[in-house]
């Protein structure tokens, strides 16, 4: 089962490394929402308890709900998603 | 164009000499047993079953006391014939066979099943452009107003949502076309303007309630089911403030509800305001 709060810990960590705005949101619930500023660029990643959200919130996709556009359940897609929108 | 009974030239769906024909009618059935009875041109009164026939424009024609509570709508071909047809009918326009006839001639705008589902005439009445219109972004947006107006006229709980919600699914009965399907920004604009014509919720349970079914019942009518925004489904991006403000996130806003009701609603992206009330 993938572990989200450690794949959260190290999303934390590269992107202190790399200097990127971000901010997170934790909830009694146990879910956490981090938001990432990036090249004019606004994504939401979720971390629940079985899967990580990713979202790019812009003009055509105005989020007024959580859902993610897309659930990644493997650690290693996540880091490959990482490094795709930080353009690592 | 046509002959107006007094004999000047009116050009059909030009409101004004119709209007006031149709008016002066009514007060002629009334006292002479003219069979063109129970005429509302201006939209006061809706209580009695009646069908009611329009033109292509949603304008009021007839109505008549035949027990049902259907809108037909006429084709502009055919009204001088049904206003010929109305005036000489033998049996009286409250007959099942004059109406059937003119049923069957005209076509059905609106099921009375969702005629009996309006509150109020004024909501009927913006309905009717509604459809007649295609579903357009400017007159769905006036019939959900007036819905939603006259609904919450009513105490909070006694707010119909399932009646309400019934008509909003009737909209999809009729097979809306591409153009009622609006993209993201556009379904908001509408929340907003359904937001801003609400009453005010006068605590945080009310106004998470409000958010809710104003985004619902826009985005059952004008999104597609794979791009459709759902609003906040449950707590788990809430919090629950000791001094009894709420703060909910979304993926793209985040909602700040007081504890009196009131509440604004900010762009995460940007932080910009989006809506306060």
């Amino acid at each position: 089962m993938i572990k989200t709060i450690n794949i959260y810990n190290q999303t934390i960590e590269l992107l202190n490394k790399l200097g990127v705005k971000h901010q997170t949101h934790n909830f009694l619930s146990g879910v956490i929402m981090l938001d990432i500023w990036h090249n004019d660029s606004f994504y939401v990643l979720q971390f629940e308890s079985t899967f990580i959200g990713f979202s790019e919130v812009n003009d055509n996709n105005l989020g007024f709900d959580n859902i993610p556009d897309e659930k990644i359940y493997d650690a290693k897609k996540v880091r490959d998603k990482l490094k795709l929108i930080l353009t690592i | 164009m046509t002959t107006e009974p007094d004999g000047t030239m009116q050009e059909w769906g030009v409101g004004g000499k119709w209007i006031r024909w149709r008016t002066n009618t009514i007060n002629q059935a009334l006292s002479t047993n003219n069979p063109i009875s129970n005429i509302d041109p201006n939209g006061l009164q809706s209580e009695s079953i009646s069908t009611r026939f329009v033109d292509p424009s949603g304008h009021t024609l007839l109505n008549t006391n035949d027990g049902r509570n259907d809108v037909y709508q006429i084709e502009w071909k055919d009204i001088p014939t049904f206003q010929l047809s109305a005036n000489n009918s033998v049996e009286g326009t409250d007959s099942q066979l004059w109406n059937n006839v003119w049923r069957s001639r005209g076509s059905l705008l609106i099921h009375e099943n969702v005629v009996n589902l309006q509150r109020d005439e004024r909501s009927l009445q913006a309905l009717i452009r509604t459809v007649v219109n295609g579903f357009s972004n400017s007159t769905f947006s006036d019939y959900l107003t007036a819905s939603l107006e006259s609904s919450w006229n009513d105490q909070w709980q006694t707010f119909p949502w399932g009646s309400f919600f019934r008509g909003i699914e009737y909209a999809k009965f009729l097979k809306i076309t591409a153009k009622s399907l609006l993209s993201r920004v556009e379904r908001l604009s509408l929340f907003k303007n359904a937001l801003e014509n609400a009453p005010s919720p006068k605590n945080p349970k009310e106004a998470l309630k409000l958010i809710n079914k104003s985004l619902d019942a826009i985005e059952r009518v004008h999104a597609r089911a794979n791009d459709r925004m759902f609003g906040i489904l449950d707590d788990k991006y809430v919090t629950y403030h000791p001094n009894g403000n709420v703060t909910a996130l979304t993926k793209g806003h985040r909602i700040e509800i007081q504890s009196n009701g009131t509440f604004s609603i900010f762009e995460r992206k940007t932080g910009d305001l989006f809506f306060s009330k």
